[in-house]
């Protein structure tokens, strides 16, 4: 029995306008059948195929030369992402403090009132360490810089710059939330 | 329910418009207009695909990204004399196969030479054979392993596959890409279909006798 061309074999899996000739022979021929199986399952597979993607900073890298005015500093690369950090640094300042530097919570021990004492002492130390620091500012002598605000500022910066850090480098990667 | 624009819609539950699409030239439209940023949207829109090209021609990660972008900039700054004689795709990818061939040339392999592409080989009539079993063509084992055999294809061949199955391209699209007369087109995209099917045949004939029965005897 005869079989048909490569090139038939190709066409019929692409399902090209190949005529009923092919196709009632295709009905007949195991032999041929299987060969279009097989070539329009390769078609699919590499139909299917992922594409490769690029790196996350391709698209600035090309801005960049394209667009030289829109480069931006480190600086301001690594401070863009402010908005969504600052919810954070809030959030770890208190529970910092009230895990380093809280003298305890007495009293309430559950719930909304011991967060609200928390705060309370949290906000009244951060207000006190303000109006000492404006003190300072004015050349007015602070009667003493109390251990435990620096620990507070300390702590604050740190937060700040490793969640900008964390912010920059890793959130923006993984949830794309950069160019 | 009618969708409402913008925060109207958000304060009514109901959803908004969804932003519309632009199309290419619209987006070239813009660029060439002198809004530069609009061309960031046309890098995202066909960065990954012709990324996909690339690769397949240069096998190397870093070189296809900086084939790509070098790519990229020479379409930007010839997009004034682009004249829609075919879609930006086609002109685009066209730039990438050049720009690809051009870095595989400096390291000694020519995408043009030819490996014995024959149109003639086309027109044999199959062999007579026994056609084996007809289990599971559609195997997840079957797609990694053509999926593999693709990205070991010669540039010449990959870049032709990847044109006409990924990007879906016709003959003639892919002869404006890659230059390359439209029998050697057919010619080269035929070879690449044997040899992948051979490539694959082969793998899993060699996974049948590693570990008999636990790799579906698709090609046989």
């Amino acid at each position: 029995m005869s079989h048909l061309t490569f090139k038939q074999i190709q066409d019929l899996a692409d399902r090209s306008d190949t005529g009923d000739a092919l196709l009632r022979h295709v009905a007949d021929c195991r032999r041929c059948a299987r060969e279009v199986a097989i070539q329009r399952s390769l078609a699919r597979a590499a139909k299917e195929a992922p594409v490769v993607k690029t790196s996350a900073s391709f698209t600035r890298k090309i801005m960049e030369s394209v667009d030289p005015g829109s480069r931006q500093t480190w600086l301001f690369r690594v401070l863009g992402g402010t908005g969504n950090v600052f919810a954070m640094v809030l959030v770890l300042a208190i529970v910092g403090y009230a895990l380093v530097l809280s003298p305890g919570t007495s009293g309430a021990t559950s719930g909304p009132s011991a967060m609200s004492k928390l705060l309370t002492e949290y906000y009244g130390q951060l207000q006190q360490v303000l109006v000492q620091a404006s003190g300072t500012m004015k050349g007015t002598i602070a009667s003493q810089a109390p251990a435990q605000e620096s620990k507070i500022f300390i702590m604050m910066i740190a937060s700040i710059l490793i969640l900008l850090l964390l912010d920059r480098f890793v959130l923006g990667r993984f949830l794309h939330t950069r160019r | 329910m009618k969708p409402v624009a913008g925060f109207q819609g958000l304060m009514k539950g109901t959803p908004t418009e969804p932003k519309l699409a632009k199309t290419d030239q619209e987006i070239i439209e813009k660029v060439l207009a002198g809004d530069k940023k609009a061309f960031s949207d046309l890098v995202n829109r066909h960065k990954d695909r012709a990324m996909t090209l690339a690769m397949r021609m240069l096998k190397n990660r870093e070189e296809a990204e900086e084939a790509l972008q070098d790519a990229f900039l020479r379409a930007y700054n010839a997009l004034s004399r682009f004249e829609w004689r075919s879609s930006f795709a086609t002109w685009f990818y066209r730039i990438v196969y050049n720009v690809c061939s051009t870095a595989l040339s400096k390291k000694g392999e020519d995408i043009h030479v030819s490996l014995n592409d024959n149109e003639d080989e086309m027109k044999r009539e199959l062999p007579d054979a026994d056609p084996g079993p007809d289990d599971q063509l559609e195997s997840t084992d079957v797609r990694n392993i053509v999926l593999d055999e693709i990205n070991r294809l010669p540039a010449t061949y990959g870049s032709v596959v990847t044109l006409f199955f990924l990007q879906e391209m016709s003959y003639e699209e892919i002869v404006a890409v890659t230059g390359m007369p439209l029998g050697t087109v057919k010619a080269k995209l035929f070879r690449a279909r044997l040899l992948l099917q051979k490539a694959v045949e082969g793998r899993l004939q060699e996974n049948i006798e590693i570990a008999p029965g636990k790799i579906a005897p698709a090609f046989r």
